[in-house]
């Protein structure tokens, strides 16, 4: 079953005079987790916002987006928002420890969390566990947030950067705990600006730049095809095979919001680019099982 | 210690004040013989111009003073969180509406204001606990209102609602653990300031009326024979009002360091 099913999504914002999402496709099925990579600002969060309701005022949603088969308008579900939230959708938002009660500890929060669900919680470690969020690291609130979010009955889970404060030890315990919700069914987006962490964690990628979803492919053997995918590949310490083989991606990301971009909104940063590539949006091909490009002239396969 | 000084103290002026009654002081009868004695074994804080025992006095006036500044208290915090909360979960106009109303009785001199109660009301102790609660309802109101608004929007609103938390709920998990130590921490400032307010009612004729001992009636007899060298008469209800002031405001400060969480 298809958890999260984004279909040519343009998302809109109001004052600005551009799509802040343009034609996203996207897909997460059950019991896999799909890792959503890119820049600050490319709009990886907003998609998780529009699947959990957590839109400014005003926006509006283009094209097909659908939580759990139940489809999403600009008003939100027909049956309200509470019929997914909790239920279907869980999301861990950036930013853990202010979306955690400050006055009670983690363990009576994800016991309240727990026991309106009728869920048996895990709770974290005792340290975190019986803390206030005051006296807990960034890292330990995003593992009490995991916590709350996994007390949920969930099963599309929409992690924006669940490992950005955690050690790397940390970090594999909160994707191993995401891993065993999709090995029990559960879809998994995770947001991350890390390659290499959405490459090791997750079946499959999704590559975002400026609100287009350029490319996405199985993670396993992954061999970028868009030209944005590859330069991420070759400006990631992790992936290089040497410091001196890391090339920054040339020039900055558009603002996704903005008047008057490309239709390929990376054509300015291309060493591929060409006239037509300014003006006609880009298209969508399958380059195998799971995988597309959206480009006019993806490199060459291997 | 001095965390645990401020409630104690609090705490032994209160079992004084319930507990006076027991120990068989007599802090009306007069005996004019010996007016204006010295503090003595017989009299530890010596006698006033009747020749009423002053300790019996202070510690009977503790039970009037405390109870009407508890009732007023309690009554300011009820209401006035009440409003306010309600106020901060309508938002817009409404709330707009109470939070300048509130003002609107802020930007009276607070004795002054709570003067013009009692005089509209006539003398009397019901008249000084209302006048007492409403001039220190709109702290509350303002509080509540402020926490409560939180509770409309804003990251721990979007997680509680993601949880799949209504609204009810909202206001049960997400604004009451805010909101009741700030309502518990003013409402100890509150004791504080309704007990000196009615005090001061007193001291100036107006409120509780005499013979009934009051601390703020037995300043004002005592400052008239002060100069003349009767200290203890005043000394005595003005030691009672400091500590319990103090005792108050430690008290709030010792509940907020340990309950408000930021």
């Amino acid at each position: 079953m298809t958890l999260l099913m984004a279909e040519a999504v343009d998302l809109r914002l109001p004052g600005r005079p551009g799509a802040v999402l343009d034609r996203a496709t996207l897909a997460v099925g059950a019991g896999e987790i799909v890792a959503l990579i890119g820049e600050s600002g490319s709009g990886k969060s907003l998609l998780a916002r529009a699947a959990s309701g957590f839109l400014p005022q005003g926006a509006r949603i283009g094209g097909a987006l659908r939580v759990c088969g139940v489809a999403i308008p600009d008003a939100g579900p027909a049956r309200g928002w509470s019929t997914l939230r909790g239920r279907m959708v869980a999301h861990l938002f950036q930013d853990a420890r202010r979306h955690l009660h400050p006055a009670l500890t983690i363990a009576r929060q994800i016991a309240q969390v727990a026991a309106r669900h009728g869920t048996r919680a895990d709770l974290p470690e005792a340290a975190i566990a019986a803390a206030l969020p005051g006296a807990l690291s960034a890292g330990q609130c995003q593992i009490a947030a995991l916590a709350l979010a996994l007390a949920t009955p969930a099963r599309l889970i929409l992690a924006d950067e669940p490992t950005a404060h955690l050690d790397p030890p940390a970090a594999a315990a909160v994707l191993a705990r995401l891993r065993a919700r999709a090995a029990q069914g559960a879809g998994v987006l995770l947001i991350t600006h890390d390659l290499a962490l959405g490459l090791g964690a997750a079946d499959r990628v999704a590559v975002i730049h400026a609100g287009q979803i350029v490319e996405t492919a199985p993670a396993a053997g992954w061999r970028p095809r868009h030209p944005y995918a590859a330069a991420l590949m070759r400006a990631m310490p992790a992936l290089a095979p040497d410091l001196g083989a890391l090339r920054p991606v040339p020039g900055r990301m558009p603002v996704p919001g903005d008047a008057g971009l490309h239709a390929c909104r990376f054509a300015p940063r291309c060493p591929r680019a060409g006239a037509v590539c300014g003006t006609t949006p880009p298209p969508v091909r399958a380059t195998g099982p799971g995988a597309t490009v959206a480009c006019h002239d993806p490199e060459a396969a291997g | 210690m001095a965390e645990r000084a401020g409630p104690v103290l609090l705490g032994l002026i209160a079992a004084l004040a319930l507990g006076g009654a027991f120990l068989g002081l007599d802090p009306l009868t007069t005996d004019v013989g010996h007016a204006l004695a010295a503090p003595s074994p017989a009299h530890p804080m010596g006698t006033d111009h009747l020749g009423r025992d002053v300790l019996a006095r202070v510690i009977a006036a503790a039970r009037l003073d405390l109870g009407i500044a508890a009732a007023a208290s309690v009554a300011a915090a009820l209401g006035g969180t009440l409003a306010g909360a309600l106020a901060g979960l309508a938002g817009g106009r409404a709330g707009r509406l109470a939070a300048r109303g509130a003002d609107l009785i802020l930007v009276f001199p607070v004795y002054l204001l709570a003067l013009v109660i009692v005089l509209a009301m006539g003398n009397g102790v019901g008249a000084v606990i209302v006048a007492t609660a409403v001039v220190n309802l709109p702290y509350f109101l303002r509080i509540a209102a402020a926490v409560a608004a939180a509770g409309r929007a804003g990251p721990r609103v979007d997680a509680a609602r993601m949880a799949g938390m209504g609204r009810a709920e909202i206001v049960r998990r997400v604004v009451w653990p805010d909101l009741w130590p700030l309502i518990l921490t003013q409402g100890a400032v509150t004791m504080g300031w309704a007990m000196l307010n009615a005090a001061g009612l007193s001291f100036i004729g107006i409120g509780v009326a005499p013979p009934a001992a009051e601390w703020g009636i037995m300043l004002a007899e005592g400052a008239r024979h002060a100069a003349a060298g009767a200290w203890w008469v005043a000394a005595a209800p003005l030691g009672a009002l400091v500590a319990t002031a103090w005792a108050c405001h430690a008290t709030a400060e010792a509940i907020r360091a340990r309950m408000v969480r930021a």
